[in-house]
């Protein structure tokens, strides 16, 4: 899969990259190039290999057929796993001891920490452990030291997860500003997050295979089908001005209560006009569909 | 690697997983010293043996002390999943090597013996149980979860080594000829416990022989262990 990007040197390369497990084969034939400031995001069911994927490209696990060069080559990696254990230690003891693992100085790392905990909104100098964390208080920490040492490259396992409105959007400008300093940055998703995946590029990972999310739509071998089920209140006008727009969508509507299938590449759009229409959105999910 | 040894002490100590094989082992100390009168290099080479056994138990603690995606995040930092796991060794080696200080000293101070030690007897009575601690802790590293399915089938793959270390000559008595020599892959315990216990017998060649020995093994061990590990990374088994 060959991405054609700027002039810059490619920061990771895998080649023909397939994951074997006993008689189970995780990743097939796996070809990917990542670029400095570049952004990917690996959706795909339970159990598909996002995680797999994740740990091959962050070097901890070994393929087992193919080639995967520049993890071992200096690369500065930080890496989010799906959720961090409740540890015996304060939010600043751990990545204190991260960073200084990672061969920062005491002075800077303490800094940077200072920093992250206000950019996440977590309470510096808390004496609580992180025994005693709520689920997003752990994936802030969880989050801020994989981001300690403002990696080269940035694997997030799931990173939304966990984190409510606000703090989801602190770590989306979080992420803006370390893609803007040249960190590339592979997100596995579950949850649609447009704001995200409109800087990125989106690829499924299906039976082992890694298929951009855009093909889906042309036709390649892929069996699913991405689309948005949006639950609201329009009035009955505008509802008819945005069928006209949107053809491809299916309404069900009683009232001004609408129910609107809408596919993945209408969703950003169809939600900019349904807004300006003064809709309200009671809920938006993203499903998939079997072919 | 001092940074990767602080935080290794910090999660080891607050894990609470010292406690057992820690009170065990001082607790058999407190109890063989309970009476005076002991012979000095006798009583050392019971309890050096005992320390191999305290320390390939903490030695497995030690190198599982992380769990999964907690080492997934340490190796990244530190960059080298080898140099993580040599840390966790290194620790686990001097932790267990404190308490050979107190195996060593605690009778000697408290006049448990049947004399006052002299300089030589101590400092290689410290050296054995440092290089015992050394060895517990280098073979348990290979009865962790990295390389076994589960904890209870690494435990018992330790357990069974460590039994079959301490039984190495009567199974080579038991052995047919020409085949005891296939107790030397097995750690090298009886040649130590021999020279400990006919101490004042030996050359002074005999008294190092079982240290040097004790060392090749540990080290190749290590070696062997860390070029695994390089190779399969955080491939578990279990995962």
């Amino acid at each position: 899969m060959d991405m054609a990007k700027t002039a810059a040197e490619p920061l990771l390369r895998l080649e023909q990259v397939s994951k074997i497990y006993g008689s189970k084969q995780v990743l097939n034939g796996i070809s990917l190039i990542l670029y400095r400031g570049e952004s990917l995001i690996l959706r795909g069911g339970n159990g598909s290999g996002k995680s797999t994927l994740l740990k091959l490209i962050a070097g901890l696990i070994p393929a087992s057929t193919g080639r995967a060069a520049g993890a071992a080559s200096g690369l500065r990696i930080g890496f989010a796993p799906d959720r961090l254990p409740k540890l015996r230690m304060t939010s600043e003891e751990y990545l204190m001891h991260m960073g200084r693992i990672a061969g920062m100085a005491k002075a800077s790392a303490a800094e940077r920490i200072q920093e992250l905990h206000t950019l996440l909104e977590l309470p510096a100098g808390s004496r609580s452990m992180l025994i005693h964390y709520s689920k997003g208080m752990l994936q802030k920490v969880n989050l801020m030291q994989a981001c300690l040492a403002e990696p080269d490259l940035l694997l997030l396992d799931e990173p939304f997860s966990g984190l409510d409105v606000n703090a989801s959007d602190k770590l989306l400008a979080l992420l803006h500003g370390l893609r803007a300093k040249g960190t590339a940055v592979v997100t596995s998703l579950h949850d649609p997050l447009p704001s995200w995946e409109s800087a990125s590029t989106t690829y499924r990972l299906h039976e082992g295979r890694l298929v951009p999310e855009e093909s889906g739509r042309s036709g390649e071998p892929h069996t699913e089908s991405a689309f948005y089920e949006l639950d609201g209140l329009l009035p009955e006008f505008s509802r008819l001005v945005l069928a006209g727009h949107f053809p491809d969508t299916a309404w069900t509507a009683a009232g001004q209560a609408v129910r609107c299938r809408i596919p993945a590449s209408d969703c950003q759009a169809f939600l900019h006009e349904f807004w300006q229409a003064e809709g309200t959105v009671l809920s938006l999910n993203r499903k998939e569909e079997s072919r | 690697m001092i940074a990767m040894l602080e935080y290794v002490h910090r999660c080891f100590i607050r894990s609470y997983r010292y406690g057992a094989p820690t009170v065990i082992y001082i607790g058999i100390l407190l109890l063989i010293y309970s009476m005076g009168n002991n012979a000095i290099m006798d009583s050392y080479a019971f309890t050096s043996s005992m320390l191999f056994v305290a320390a390939a138990a903490i030695g497995s603690l030690v190198i599982d002390v992380e769990v999964f995606n907690q080492e997934m995040a340490t190796t990244l930092h530190a960059r080298s999943l080898v140099r993580l796991s040599a840390a966790k060794l290194l620790y686990g080696w001097m932790f267990a090597s404190v308490l050979g200080l107190f195996a060593v000293l605690y009778p000697a101070l408290l006049g448990r013996f049947e004399r006052l030690p002299n300089v030589e007897e101590l400092t290689m009575g410290l050296l054995y149980h440092v290089f015992l601690a050394g060895l517990g802790v280098s073979l348990a590293g290979w009865f962790s979860v990295k390389l076994f399915e589960s904890r209870f089938y690494a435990m018992l793959g330790l357990c069974i080594w460590i039994a079959l270390a301490f039984g190495a000559r009567g199974i080579a008595h038991a052995l047919p000829d020409g085949w005891s020599g296939i107790t030397y892959l097995l750690p090298p315990i009886q040649l130590t416990l021999h020279a400990l216990m006919f101490y004042d017998g030996l050359p002074t060649g005999a008294k190092w022989r079982p240290l040097g020995a004790l060392l090749l093994y540990a080290g190749v061990s290590v070696g062997l262990l860390l070029a695994v590990l390089n190779r399969r990374r955080l491939d578990y088994p279990g995962e």
